[in-house]
């Protein structure tokens, strides 16, 4: 088994796993994402958007905060990206990522949301009728 | 004497004389060893002290050094009251969480959702 340091809760092939899936959600939505995984200090939906305020474009970024301590779980979305990936469809991934973490998978949780979000981010293909 | 106090006095005569009585009893049974029995010398003050004292704490101290030196060796904090997570991006911009900006007002154009579990 991977050797965990302490204080990090993923093994090197997990976080080699979420940097690959972030990856191919920013390619495939065009979207920023970035993933928070810590200690939320104060409300956490208040220090969510303080995470996301500090990305370099806000606008066109998701911004997904773990709090495993507290178990809590913001996604928060940019101006630009709420033209496609609407609160609804992101709540519908808070859900698919909420059963995987209430399991205690951690990755599986923030690999399918990543996914889904992304999924959901993409900008529908428009078919040209000409 | 009231009647309380003289039940009071006649029982703790019985038990001192009672206990007295085993005493002197079972005194002759300590007096000698037994023929055939192992006689061993008195065991050394310091001696004992050795073995019952510092060789525990010794073995105390080396445990926790074998506990606690390799996690400190790799920097890591071994404090009880550490948080079990330490922050950290992924895909983010690689900064800590003190140098953040402000939260969202309420003129803000951000969505999202949250949840607990």
């Amino acid at each position: 088994m991977e050797q965990v340091p302490a204080g990090d809760p993923f093994t090197k092939a997990e976080h080699f796993a979420l940097d690959d899936a972030i990856r191919k959600a920013e390619q495939a939505s065009r979207m920023e994402f970035s993933v928070f995984v810590g200690n939320a200090d104060g409300d956490p939906r208040a220090f969510a958007t303080s995470l996301h305020n500090s990305l370099v474009v806000p606008a066109r970024s998701i911004l997904i905060m773990l709090d495993p301590t507290r178990r809590a779980l913001e996604v928060v979305t940019g101006g630009f990206v709420r033209r496609t990936l609407s609160d609804a469809e992101v709540e519908l991934a808070v859900l698919a990522m909420q059963s995987e973490l209430a399991a205690g998978d951690l990755v599986a949780g923030l690999l399918r949301g990543i996914h889904l979000l992304a999924e959901h981010a993409r900008a529908p293909q428009t078919l040209h009728a000409d | 004497m009231t009647s309380r106090t003289a039940t009071l006095v006649r029982r703790t005569t019985l038990l001192l004389g009672t206990t007295a009585a085993f005493v002197a009893v079972a005194g002759p049974a300590s007096a000698d060893v037994a023929e055939g029995w192992s006689d061993p010398k008195d065991v050394d003050a310091w001696h004992a002290l050795l073995v019952l004292g510092a060789i525990p704490l010794g073995l105390g101290l080396l445990i926790t050094a074998l506990v606690y030196v390799p996690a400190l060796i790799r920097g890591e904090r071994v404090a009880p009251n550490a948080p079990a997570v330490e922050n950290q991006w992924i895909g983010g911009p690689g900064r800590g969480a003190k140098e953040l900006a402000g939260p969202d007002t309420a003129e803000s154009e951000a969505g999202g959702a949250s949840a607990r579990w």
